[in-house]
Protein backbone atom coordinates (compact mmCIF):
# COMPACT_ATOMS: atom_id res chain seq x y z
CA UNK A 1 0.00 0.00 0.00
CA UNK A 2 2.45 2.48 0.74
CA UNK A 3 4.40 1.76 -2.21
CA UNK A 4 1.00 1.95 -4.25
CA UNK A 5 0.94 5.56 -2.44
CA UNK A 6 3.66 6.63 -3.62
CA UNK A 7 3.03 5.64 -7.01
CA UNK A 8 0.21 7.87 -6.81
CA UNK A 9 2.45 10.60 -5.65
CA UNK A 10 5.02 10.32 -8.36
CA UNK A 11 2.37 10.68 -11.48
CA UNK A 12 1.79 14.42 -10.06
CA UNK A 13 5.14 15.43 -10.46
CA UNK A 14 6.04 18.11 -12.13
CA UNK A 15 7.85 16.41 -14.62
CA UNK A 16 4.53 14.23 -15.33
CA UNK A 17 2.47 17.53 -15.32
CA UNK A 18 4.82 19.22 -18.36
CA UNK A 19 4.35 16.05 -20.23
CA UNK A 20 0.74 16.06 -19.92
CA UNK A 21 0.52 19.89 -20.82
CA UNK A 22 2.69 19.39 -23.98
CA UNK A 23 0.37 16.81 -25.39
CA UNK A 24 -2.65 18.85 -25.09
CA UNK A 25 -0.78 21.91 -26.59
CA UNK A 26 0.72 20.44 -29.26
CA UNK A 27 -1.90 18.73 -30.18
CA UNK A 28 -4.23 21.47 -30.39
CA UNK A 29 -1.69 23.18 -32.48
CA UNK A 30 -1.19 21.06 -34.50
CA UNK A 31 -5.04 20.19 -35.32
CA UNK A 32 -4.76 24.35 -35.57
CA UNK A 33 -7.68 24.08 -32.96
CA UNK A 34 -7.54 26.95 -30.62
CA UNK A 35 -8.43 26.84 -27.03
CA UNK A 36 -12.16 28.85 -27.97
CA UNK A 37 -12.63 25.97 -30.44
CA UNK A 38 -12.08 23.32 -28.00
CA UNK A 39 -14.59 25.37 -25.74
CA UNK A 40 -16.87 25.23 -28.07
CA UNK A 41 -16.52 21.75 -28.51
CA UNK A 42 -17.05 20.74 -25.38
CA UNK A 43 -20.71 22.67 -25.03
CA UNK A 44 -21.85 21.08 -28.12
CA UNK A 45 -20.85 17.88 -26.61
CA UNK A 46 -22.22 18.24 -23.04
CA UNK A 47 -25.15 19.36 -24.95
CA UNK A 48 -26.05 16.91 -27.07
CA UNK A 49 -25.01 14.26 -24.07
CA UNK A 50 -27.21 16.39 -21.83
CA UNK A 51 -30.52 15.84 -24.14
CA UNK A 52 -30.82 12.07 -23.04
CA UNK A 53 -28.29 12.06 -19.84
CA UNK A 54 -27.95 14.17 -16.84
CA UNK A 55 -24.49 15.60 -16.87
CA UNK A 56 -22.25 17.16 -14.55
CA UNK A 57 -21.29 19.91 -16.03
CA UNK A 58 -18.50 20.43 -13.17
CA UNK A 59 -16.53 17.23 -13.54
CA UNK A 60 -15.89 17.68 -17.60
CA UNK A 61 -12.35 16.36 -18.48
CA UNK A 62 -11.01 16.92 -22.53
CA UNK A 63 -7.81 15.29 -23.37
CA UNK A 64 -5.91 14.81 -26.74
CA UNK A 65 -3.93 11.52 -26.59
CA UNK A 66 -1.24 11.60 -29.37
CA UNK A 67 -0.73 7.11 -30.60
CA UNK A 68 -2.93 6.79 -32.34
CA UNK A 69 -4.37 10.68 -32.38
CA UNK A 70 -7.26 10.55 -29.83
CA UNK A 71 -9.75 12.96 -28.10
CA UNK A 72 -10.44 11.51 -24.81
CA UNK A 73 -13.69 13.48 -23.18
CA UNK A 74 -14.55 12.08 -19.89
CA UNK A 75 -18.11 13.35 -18.99
CA UNK A 76 -19.68 12.22 -15.82
CA UNK A 77 -22.92 11.51 -15.68
CA UNK A 78 -25.48 12.43 -12.58
CA UNK A 79 -26.89 9.09 -10.73
CA UNK A 80 -29.67 10.43 -9.00
CA UNK A 81 -31.83 7.72 -9.69
CA UNK A 82 -31.17 3.70 -10.11
CA UNK A 83 -32.89 2.82 -13.23
CA UNK A 84 -32.52 -0.98 -12.96
CA UNK A 85 -35.10 -0.41 -9.55
CA UNK A 86 -37.81 1.17 -12.46
CA UNK A 87 -37.24 -1.88 -14.65
CA UNK A 88 -37.81 -4.08 -11.39
CA UNK A 89 -40.92 -2.12 -10.63
CA UNK A 90 -42.13 -1.73 -14.48
CA UNK A 91 -41.90 -5.64 -14.95
CA UNK B 1 30.17 15.58 -51.39
CA UNK B 2 29.08 17.78 -48.98
CA UNK B 3 26.54 18.23 -46.24
CA UNK B 4 24.32 21.03 -44.79
CA UNK B 5 22.92 20.68 -41.31
CA UNK B 6 21.10 23.71 -39.80
CA UNK B 7 21.39 24.00 -35.99
CA UNK B 8 17.59 24.94 -35.24
CA UNK B 9 15.34 25.17 -32.39
CA UNK B 10 12.90 28.28 -32.48
CA UNK B 11 13.34 29.58 -28.73
CA UNK B 12 16.27 31.30 -27.62
CA UNK B 13 18.86 30.50 -25.31
CA UNK B 14 18.67 26.61 -25.37
CA UNK B 15 22.05 26.00 -26.83
CA UNK B 16 22.17 26.28 -30.45
CA UNK B 17 25.36 28.35 -30.69
CA UNK B 18 27.27 26.18 -28.19
CA UNK B 19 26.26 22.86 -30.21
CA UNK B 20 27.13 24.78 -33.99
CA UNK B 21 30.57 25.56 -31.91
CA UNK B 22 30.83 22.02 -30.33
CA UNK B 23 29.49 20.00 -33.32
CA UNK B 24 32.04 21.86 -36.02
CA UNK B 25 35.05 20.99 -33.73
CA UNK B 26 33.93 17.75 -33.39
CA UNK B 27 33.93 17.39 -37.02
CA UNK B 28 37.41 18.87 -37.55
CA UNK B 29 38.72 16.37 -34.23
CA UNK B 30 37.63 13.34 -36.44
CA UNK B 31 39.53 14.74 -39.20
CA UNK B 32 36.08 16.15 -41.31
CA UNK B 33 37.02 19.49 -42.98
CA UNK B 34 33.96 21.70 -41.91
CA UNK B 35 32.71 24.90 -41.70
CA UNK B 36 30.71 27.01 -39.05
CA UNK B 37 28.40 29.71 -40.12
CA UNK B 38 26.73 31.98 -38.18
CA UNK B 39 23.65 32.92 -40.08
CA UNK B 40 22.43 35.55 -37.02
CA UNK B 41 22.81 38.63 -38.79
CA UNK B 42 22.96 41.80 -36.59
CA UNK B 43 23.56 39.20 -33.43
CA UNK B 44 26.65 37.66 -34.12
CA UNK B 45 27.39 35.07 -31.58
CA UNK B 46 29.07 32.13 -32.58
CA UNK B 47 32.42 34.01 -33.20
CA UNK B 48 33.04 34.29 -29.28
CA UNK B 49 32.14 30.99 -28.21
CA UNK B 50 35.06 29.94 -30.76
CA UNK B 51 37.16 32.55 -29.17
CA UNK B 52 37.89 33.77 -32.83
CA UNK B 53 36.37 37.60 -32.19
CA UNK B 54 39.54 39.13 -32.82
CA UNK B 55 40.17 37.13 -36.41
CA UNK B 56 37.26 38.91 -38.49
CA UNK B 57 37.90 40.93 -41.39
CA UNK B 58 34.80 40.08 -43.38
CA UNK B 59 31.93 38.41 -43.18
CA UNK B 60 28.94 36.72 -44.70
CA UNK B 61 27.12 39.84 -46.00
CA UNK B 62 30.15 40.75 -47.21
CA UNK B 63 30.40 37.38 -49.32
CA UNK B 64 26.84 37.57 -50.48
CA UNK B 65 27.21 41.23 -51.34
CA UNK B 66 30.85 40.27 -53.05
CA UNK B 67 32.88 42.93 -51.10
CA UNK B 68 35.18 39.53 -50.66
CA UNK B 69 35.74 36.50 -52.08
CA UNK B 70 34.43 33.75 -49.50
CA UNK B 71 38.22 32.48 -49.17
CA UNK B 72 38.96 35.93 -47.27
CA UNK B 73 36.08 36.01 -45.30
CA UNK B 74 36.78 32.20 -43.61
CA UNK B 75 38.68 32.11 -40.21
CA UNK B 76 40.97 29.62 -39.40
CA UNK B 77 40.27 27.80 -36.13
CA UNK B 78 43.59 28.17 -33.76
CA UNK B 79 43.61 24.60 -33.25
CA UNK B 80 42.05 22.50 -35.60
CA UNK B 81 43.64 23.90 -39.47
CA UNK B 82 40.06 21.72 -41.13
CA UNK B 83 37.96 24.01 -39.05
CA UNK B 84 36.52 27.31 -40.42
CA UNK B 85 34.11 30.21 -39.12
CA UNK B 86 31.80 32.25 -41.78
CA UNK B 87 30.98 34.85 -39.17
CA UNK B 88 27.98 37.24 -39.46
CA UNK B 89 27.24 40.67 -39.88
CA UNK B 90 27.00 43.10 -36.90
CA UNK B 91 25.67 46.41 -38.67
CA UNK B 92 23.30 44.48 -40.77
CA UNK B 93 19.82 42.78 -40.13
CA UNK B 94 17.54 40.24 -41.12
CA UNK B 95 16.75 41.45 -43.84
CA UNK B 96 20.14 41.68 -45.53
CA UNK B 97 20.11 38.20 -47.15
CA UNK B 98 17.27 36.42 -49.38
CA UNK B 99 17.19 32.55 -48.85
CA UNK B 100 18.12 32.46 -52.40
CA UNK B 101 21.35 34.30 -51.74
CA UNK B 102 21.87 31.83 -49.60
CA UNK B 103 21.05 28.89 -51.00
CA UNK B 104 23.88 30.23 -53.52
CA UNK B 105 26.90 30.76 -50.66
CA UNK B 106 26.10 27.18 -49.45
CA UNK B 107 26.92 25.66 -52.73
CA UNK B 108 29.73 27.98 -53.19
CA UNK B 109 30.94 26.18 -49.70
CA UNK B 110 30.13 22.86 -50.80
CA UNK B 111 32.97 22.75 -52.39
CA UNK B 112 35.41 23.48 -50.45
CA UNK B 113 33.93 21.45 -47.34
CA UNK B 114 32.72 18.11 -46.00
CA UNK B 115 30.10 19.87 -43.67
CA UNK B 116 28.64 23.30 -43.43
CA UNK B 117 26.98 23.97 -40.29
CA UNK B 118 24.66 26.52 -40.15
CA UNK B 119 23.79 28.32 -36.66
CA UNK B 120 20.12 29.36 -36.73
CA UNK B 121 18.79 32.69 -35.23
CA UNK B 122 15.88 32.20 -32.84
CA UNK B 123 12.26 32.58 -33.82
CA UNK B 124 10.46 31.61 -37.13
CA UNK B 125 11.11 34.99 -39.34
CA UNK B 126 13.46 36.09 -42.19
CA UNK B 127 16.68 34.93 -40.40
CA UNK B 128 15.25 31.27 -39.72
CA UNK B 129 14.02 30.77 -43.59
CA UNK B 130 17.44 32.00 -44.49
CA UNK B 131 19.18 29.40 -42.52
CA UNK B 132 17.06 26.73 -43.70
CA UNK B 133 17.22 27.97 -47.29
CA UNK B 134 20.28 25.82 -47.96
CA UNK B 135 20.14 23.11 -45.54
CA UNK B 136 19.26 19.26 -46.75
CA UNK B 137 19.34 18.25 -43.11
CA UNK B 138 18.55 20.00 -39.34
CA UNK B 139 19.27 19.06 -35.79
CA UNK B 140 16.89 20.55 -33.52
CA UNK B 141 18.15 21.29 -29.69
CA UNK B 142 15.35 21.40 -26.83
CA UNK B 143 15.64 21.47 -23.33
CA UNK B 144 13.36 19.61 -21.01
CA UNK B 145 11.13 22.05 -20.98
CA UNK B 146 7.73 23.04 -21.74
CA UNK B 147 8.60 26.51 -23.70
CA UNK B 148 11.82 24.53 -25.57
CA UNK B 149 9.51 21.64 -26.56
CA UNK B 150 6.95 23.59 -27.63
CA UNK B 151 8.57 26.04 -30.23
CA UNK B 152 10.86 22.53 -31.00
CA UNK B 153 7.66 20.91 -32.91
CA UNK B 154 6.30 23.95 -34.09
CA UNK B 155 10.01 24.31 -35.79
CA UNK B 156 9.68 20.54 -36.97
CA UNK B 157 6.30 21.19 -39.13
CA UNK B 158 8.20 24.41 -40.67
CA UNK B 159 10.94 22.65 -41.41
CA UNK B 160 9.03 19.92 -43.42
CA UNK B 161 7.04 22.29 -44.92
CA UNK B 162 10.17 23.75 -46.50
CA UNK B 163 11.40 20.13 -47.49
CA UNK B 164 14.08 19.59 -44.99
CA UNK B 165 13.47 15.92 -45.08
CA UNK B 166 16.55 14.77 -42.23
CA UNK B 167 15.40 16.01 -39.22
CA UNK B 168 17.18 14.99 -35.69
CA UNK B 169 16.86 16.13 -31.98
CA UNK B 170 19.36 16.66 -29.61
CA UNK B 171 17.82 17.18 -25.74
CA UNK B 172 20.12 19.72 -24.12
CA UNK B 173 20.47 20.06 -20.27
CA UNK B 174 19.82 17.08 -19.13
CA UNK B 175 19.64 17.11 -15.33
CA UNK B 176 19.66 13.13 -14.49
CA UNK B 177 18.89 14.06 -11.38
CA UNK B 178 15.51 15.89 -11.65
CA UNK B 179 14.72 13.27 -13.91
CA UNK B 180 15.27 10.13 -11.52
CA UNK B 181 13.12 12.42 -8.92
CA UNK B 182 10.21 12.91 -11.22
CA UNK B 183 10.92 16.97 -11.91
CA UNK B 184 12.66 16.97 -15.07
CA UNK B 185 11.05 15.07 -18.30
CA UNK B 186 12.99 12.15 -19.68
CA UNK B 187 14.80 11.62 -22.52
CA UNK B 188 12.32 9.06 -23.91
CA UNK B 189 9.25 11.35 -22.51
CA UNK B 190 10.65 14.17 -24.92
CA UNK B 191 11.26 11.58 -28.02
CA UNK B 192 7.42 10.31 -27.84
CA UNK B 193 6.40 13.80 -27.27
CA UNK B 194 8.18 15.10 -30.86
CA UNK B 195 8.08 12.05 -32.39
CA UNK B 196 11.64 12.45 -34.30
CA UNK B 197 14.74 10.26 -34.44
CA UNK B 198 17.46 11.27 -31.62
CA UNK B 199 21.04 12.35 -32.47
CA UNK B 200 22.36 12.62 -28.96
CA UNK B 201 22.02 14.04 -25.07
CA UNK B 202 23.48 16.76 -23.52
CA UNK B 203 23.56 16.68 -19.93
CA UNK B 204 23.71 20.18 -18.16
CA UNK B 205 27.53 20.76 -17.44
CA UNK B 206 29.87 23.78 -15.49
CA UNK B 207 32.41 22.79 -18.10
CA UNK B 208 30.38 24.21 -20.91
CA UNK B 209 30.42 27.34 -19.42
CA UNK B 210 33.97 27.28 -18.88
CA UNK B 211 34.65 26.53 -22.44
CA UNK B 212 32.70 29.05 -23.65
CA UNK B 213 34.24 31.58 -20.84
CA UNK B 214 37.64 30.60 -22.48
CA UNK B 215 36.42 30.23 -26.52
CA UNK B 216 37.55 26.96 -26.61
CA UNK B 217 35.03 24.44 -27.54
CA UNK B 218 35.72 21.25 -26.25
CA UNK B 219 38.78 21.62 -24.04
CA UNK B 220 37.44 20.23 -21.06
CA UNK B 221 38.72 16.70 -21.64
CA UNK B 222 35.98 14.56 -21.71
CA UNK B 223 33.34 16.49 -19.60
CA UNK B 224 30.31 14.67 -19.45
CA UNK B 225 28.87 17.07 -21.92
CA UNK B 226 31.62 17.42 -24.39
CA UNK B 227 31.48 13.29 -24.36
CA UNK B 228 28.22 13.83 -25.57
CA UNK B 229 29.12 16.50 -28.44
CA UNK B 230 31.66 13.71 -29.17
CA UNK B 231 29.15 11.02 -29.22
CA UNK B 232 26.97 13.02 -31.63
CA UNK B 233 29.70 13.74 -34.19
CA UNK B 234 30.42 10.57 -34.45
CA UNK B 235 26.77 9.31 -35.02
CA UNK B 236 26.60 12.51 -37.75
CA UNK B 237 29.35 10.96 -39.39
CA UNK B 238 27.66 7.71 -39.60
CA UNK B 239 28.94 5.60 -36.53
CA UNK B 240 26.92 3.53 -34.14
CA UNK B 241 27.57 4.90 -30.75
CA UNK B 242 25.10 4.03 -27.63
CA UNK B 243 23.74 6.94 -25.87
CA UNK B 244 24.99 7.63 -22.47
CA UNK B 245 23.79 6.79 -19.07
CA UNK B 246 24.36 8.39 -15.97
CA UNK B 247 25.05 7.21 -12.68
CA UNK B 248 22.44 8.79 -10.23
CA UNK B 249 23.95 8.81 -6.37
CA UNK B 250 21.36 7.03 -4.51
CA UNK B 251 20.11 8.01 -1.37
CA UNK B 252 19.76 5.08 1.00
CA UNK B 253 15.92 5.30 1.12
CA UNK B 254 15.70 4.97 -2.52
CA UNK B 255 18.30 2.28 -2.01
CA UNK B 256 16.35 0.30 -0.08
CA UNK B 257 13.14 0.65 -1.36
CA UNK B 258 14.22 -0.21 -5.01
CA UNK B 259 15.54 -3.26 -2.99
CA UNK B 260 11.97 -3.73 -1.78
CA UNK B 261 10.58 -3.42 -4.96
CA UNK B 262 12.89 -5.97 -7.37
Amino acid sequence: MLFMARNNLAKRKSGSVARNRLKTILLSERMDCSADTMLMMKNDLVQAMDKYLPVDRTGIQIQFQQNPPMMLAQIPILQEKDSRKDYVKTV
Amino acid sequence: MSEVIVITSGKGGVGKTTTAANIGTGLAMLGKKTVVVDTDIGLRNLDVVMGLENRIVYNLVDVIYGNCRLKQALIRDKRYNNLYLLPSAQTKDKTAVTPEQMIKLTEEMSSYFEYIILDCPAGIEQGFKNAIAGASRAIIVTTPEVSAIRDADRIIGLLEANDVTQIELIINRIRPDMIQKGDMMSVDDVIEILAIHLLGIIPDDQQIVIATNQGVPLSGRNSPAEQGYINICRRIIGEEVPFLTFDIKKGIFRKMTELFRS
